[in-house]
């Protein structure tokens, strides 16, 4: 039927739309030089990926990759050092954080402490879903029983009786 | 006609445990134990990094920390160019009396840093040099003036961001101390 | 001067008739004594005269460069732009909490002007609240931030204003986003009276929607100028940051945004109406909350006033009050508001509860972020961030559901099922994903799978507002165009333009987000770095002087690679303030509607070369045109309302009503 495949083609959609956007989207130019940059393309893509997920320590709220300041310089030089040493991304983050902390990061790790941040917003989701529909349950009109069959033939004669006396209407406009 | 649903207390609950948090925020920053500018260390309780360091006065020797284990012992990373490194020294000064301190130039070149030195009072038992910021790293170092306070085993006990005031000194540092004891 | 004694004496009886505004109409109420609700619009208007005559006097202050007065001295200075004079008024905490405080009086006098059909006993408690919201802000300045505290020995000159705001985005940001947060106060009025007076109905819908609508276009414009800003002056080229403020902004206009649809359906059908005034009561509670973060000192943030935490303890007084006792009054009272339901989910109403929802769980996410690094630190002692890479990863996702639903949603009927149009509008905006998702997959290599979800999205909502607009318009053939146009209802037009704006927005933001080109190098004068298809010579770097400032000024010329023919020049500097010893990065900025060029300047010399990063930027520019086409949608809804007016206006009793 045409419905259920519409609904795939809706869902299909629906699950890519939702996952997208997971880019970031706000935008930013860089603060970094010429000479930072490595000469490999691959590994000065990394390089700036990490970047953007390090925070700048003495700033409000900016990465080590749109800051100007000295110590994000020095981070910046700090990360492609290890990335030329051959150092994966996540061993990178992962000293970058044994040294300063999680508040390096710019998005807080999966941890104990920060596990109700991660999950909030699902639980958020389907705490509103269900508040949603147990309110409904509630509130609703229940449906009306079933039709007996007595009640539709009285239906049917009606519709006839209809239809005869309107044949010679004009149809609504 | 009075209906009780427990769902619509939802939003007030939750507003007031923004207000708490905001409130215990707001008297932690009126009460000055909480500053939003200090970051706390997490090196804390962990061994004092073990960098290699070029003295200042000699830059074919390493400075050692481990030859001074057995006592407690500050490290305090500096800079001829910081302003409130000036700002601290007596502090230092008066400091050198009770415990030894040693101290890192930070990002300096040596001939500022030696002036310096001659100009505010030279603390310090013994002078590295972190030409380009990366043993600071190490340590966690962000800004200076940055003090370390290490005990006898070599672990980092605290660490205090910024200059060394009396207050800093009287309320926390000591108190740190007199635990060692 | 005695015109700031003036002043100062004119906001202190602002002080007192809003006080009175908050109690007599409310024991008018009480007593059914209609005098005495009458009095809340005369202490409205009367507050409203007072506050202009102070906020006036504090103006002339700075216009007058009056140094005798603390605020000038401290935050104006002789040689500033007339213009920056004047917006140095609100580029302070005391001054633009005057702005905040006039705003809100303002809309106080139009309600007690307008709405003269209104129900006396709504409007007085309208009034009422309206009133103590005044009253709490007038207290607050008068008691700790009072802008009109003179200076024993006035100094020469003042200590200057940032250079970073002597800016024409600037002189408007503020007041355009105040009339946004402020005007949510009126929606939260609304609530609060309704659930007082229990008589939240579609009468008390339809009053309030002009007032959402204008809160709402206010806000989205200011936050859309206020981006536009920081992306042209700030040097840093993004356009959102995720900054505490900035996210205090974009709450109460998510809120808002729900708020607007979900009074739709009470108007229309006598629905959701608990959501709707939970909804009005968390926009407004919003923007105190924003007011909290930024004027307290909590949150670092680029945005935040001189902190001050002991201001921080009153205004969190204030939260508490205005928006604990409201909360808990909709906990005891709001169950009765709930109507029985009766509709199906699959319908529009069930579209309009799951935006709701949606934009709820987004703002709720929003909120959590913001403050979550907060708590943890009171609970644990730990330090995190929450940046922009959460936001990436939680808020994308719903809004991104949300779009879905905006295709969904208008081609349902009411109570149930979907229109005979539904199966056309989806299969289009389907089909037309899909093909957008291959192209883009055949045109960009290596594209993220975020960006082809992106450009899906985009695709489905463009075709589905245009197959809307298609299916609509088809069953009208027989007229012409234009009668076809006049016969659509304007909410319905309404509602095309605002979610055709999003279209653009998100053109925009993924243009430049995905497809955006740069180049950091190191020049030297002559030398030519290429671009996006262009190529951009260093001609020359050169010191200038500006009327406050010393610059170090480089010449870009752009010519186009394949022709040679010349583009424009750039002209990106480094500016040094004199005054103030500050230095800020002027971006040069060329901007079309196809994309924007973007250059900044950075250090070095003629020897060594110089640091230049270039940028080009598709589409940006659609972001803020996005925003303001979504805002266009408050004046069609004040073109609609008076044609709507115009209709249904009463005829004389001898004039037979015609039925078309």
């Amino acid at each position: 039927m045409i419905r259920s495949r519409l609904y795939i083609l809706l869902i299909g959609v629906f699950v890519i739309g939702a996952g997208t956007l997971i880019l970031p989207l706000g935008g930013t130019a860089t603060a970094i030089t010429a000479e930072e940059m490595l000469a490999d393309p691959l590994l000065e893509t990394r390089a700036r990926n990490l970047s953007q997920k390090l925070r700048c320590l003495v700033c409000q709220n900016q990465s080590i990759d749109d800051s100007d300041a000295d110590l994000a310089k020095d981070l910046r030089r700090e990360v492609r050092a290890q990335l030329v040493q051959g150092k994966t991304d996540e061993a990178i983050l992962s000293d970058l954080r044994a040294k300063y902390g999680d508040f390096v990061l710019l998005a807080p790790p999966m941890a104990k402490n920060t596990m109700a941040l991660w999950l909030a917003p699902i639980g958020f989701l389907l705490l509103g879903i269900g508040i949603t529909l147990g309110v409904r349950r509630r509130t609703t009109i229940p449906s009306p029983s079933p039709i007996s069959h007595a009640d539709r033939a009285q239906i049917e004669t009606l519709k006839q009786n209809h239809k005869k006396a309107s044949k010679h209407d004009q149809p609504w406009p | 006609m009075s209906r009780f649903r427990p769902t619509f207390f939802i939003p007030i609950i939750a507003f007031l445990g923004l207000v708490i948090i905001g409130g215990l925020a707001l008297q932690g920053t009126l009460s000055g134990s909480r500053n939003p500018n200090q970051l706390p260390s997490v090196l804390i309780g962990k061994p004092a990094p073990d960098v290699p360091l070029p003295l200042l006065k000699n830059s074919r020797a390493e400075l050692a920390l481990d030859a001074y284990r057995g006592q407690p012992l500050l490290v305090n990373f500096f800079a001829s160019w910081c302003a409130p490194c000036r700002a601290e020294a007596p502090a230092l000064e008066h400091l050198s009396n009770q415990i030894s301190i040693i101290g890192i130039a930070y990002k300096d070149r040596p001939q500022d840093t030696l002036q310096f030195l001659e100009q505010y009072g030279n603390p310090f038992v013994a002078i590295g040099r972190d030409d380009d910021g990366r043993a600071g790293m190490a340590w966690g170092v962000y800004g200076v003036p940055e003090t370390y306070l290490i005990d006898p085993s070599g672990q980092i006990k605290w660490r205090h961001a910024g200059p060394l005031t009396r207050d800093v000194i009287t309320t926390q540092l000591l108190a740190k101390l007199a635990e060692m004891q | 001067m005695g015109l700031t004694e003036f002043g100062h004496f004119a906001l202190i009886s602002a002080f007192g008739l809003s006080l009175i505004q908050s109690v007599v109409p409310l024991i008018g109420t009480a007593r059914h004594n209609m005098q005495l609700m009458l009095v809340g619009p005369a202490a409205a208007i009367s507050a409203a005269v007072a506050c202009v005559i102070a906020f006036g006097a504090l103006v002339t202050s700075f216009i007058r460069s009056d140094f005798s007065v603390a605020l000038v001295a401290n935050h104006s200075h002789s040689a500033k732009p007339l213009i920056y004079k004047i917006s140095g008024t609100w580029g302070n905490h005391e001054g633009s909490l005057l702005l905040w405080i006039l705003i809100l009086v303002i809309y106080g006098a139009v309600l007690a002007i307008s709405g003269r059909t209104m129900p006396a006993l709504l409007k007085a408690r309208i009034l009422a609240v309206q009133g103590m919201i005044t009253s709490g802000f007038l207290a607050f300045s008068l008691f700790t931030s009072n802008p009109f505290i003179r200076l024993a020995n006035a100094p020469i000159d003042g200590k200057g204003l940032n250079p970073i705001l002597q800016d024409p985005g600037l002189a408007i940001h503020p007041p355009m986003l105040y009339l946004g947060y402020v005007g949510l106060s009126i929606a939260f009025a609304f609530a609060v009276a309704g659930l007082i007076g229990g008589d939240v109905d579609r009468l008390w819908a339809k009053w309030m929607r002009p007032w959402i609508m204008a809160a709402w276009c206010a806000l989205t414009l200011g936050i859309a100028l206020g981006s536009w800003w920081a992306y042209y002056e700030l040097g840093w080229g993004g356009w959102w940051f995720w900054d505490p403020v900035e996210n205090a902004s974009l709450m109460p206009w998510l809120a808002a945004t729900a708020l607007l649809h979900s009074a739709i359906v009470v108007e229309k059908r006598g629905q959701l109406k608990s959501w709707t005034v939970l909804l009005a009561i968390l926009a407004f509670s919003l923007s105190l909350v924003g007011t909290f973060i930024v004027r307290s000192g909590l949150l670092t943030s680029v945005h935040s006033f001189a902190s001050d935490p002991a201001r921080g303890v009153f205004i969190l007084g204030i939260l508490l009050v205005a928006v604990g006792i409201p909360l808990l009054l909709y906990a005891w009272r709001g169950p009765q508001l709930m109507s029985v339901a009766d509709f199906n989910l699959k319908s529009r109403e069930g579209a309009l509860i799951a935006n709701n929802l949606l934009l709820v769980v987004a703002t709720a996410i929003v909120l959590l972020g913001t403050f979550y690094p907060l708590g943890l630190e009171m609970i644990t002692g730990a330090r995190i961030t929450v940046g922009p890479p959460y936001f990436d990863a939680t808020f994308n996702p719903v809004m991104g559901i949300l779009v879905m639903i905006m295709v969904i949603g208008p081609v349902m009927a009411w109570r149930r099922g979907a229109t005979p149009r539904a199966k056309t509008t989806l299969l289009a905006a389907s089909v037309s994903a899909i093909i957008a998702g291959v192209i883009g997959v055949a045109l960009v290599q290596d594209i993220a799978i975020g960006a082809i979800g992106a450009v899906m999205l985009i695709a489905w909502l463009a075709m589905g507002i245009a197959t809307d607009i298609w299916t609509q318009l088809k069953p009208l053939q027989r007229a012409g165009l234009a009668s076809r146009w006049h016969r659509l209802p304007t909410e319905v037009l309404g509602m095309w333009i605002a979610h055709f704006g999003i279209v653009v927005f998100l053109l925009g933001a993924t243009g430049d987000g995905l497809f955006r080109s740069e180049q950091v190098v190191r020049a030297k004068p002559g030398e030519v770095v290429t671009i996006a298809g262009r190529d951009v010579t260093l001609v020359r770097v050169f010191e200038r002087q500006g009327p406050n400032f010393q610059a170090l000024t480089a010449e870009l010329e752009y010519k186009n690679a394949a022709s040679g023919k010349f583009i424009a020049r750039l002209m990106p500097e480094k500016r040094v303030y004199t005054a103030e010893r500050q230095t800020t990065t002027e971006a040069a900025i060329r901007p079309r509607l196809g994309g924007d060029d973007y250059a900044v300047l950075g250090d070095g010399d003629d020897r060594i070369g110089y640091s230049l990063r270039l940028y080009y930027k598709p589409l940006i520019s659609w972001i803020w045109g996005g925003g303001v086409l979504m805002a266009t949608r408050g004046f069609i809804a004040m073109i609609g309302r008076r044609r709507q007016y115009a209709v249904t206006a009463p005829l004389p009793d001898n004039v037979a009503r015609d039925t078309a």
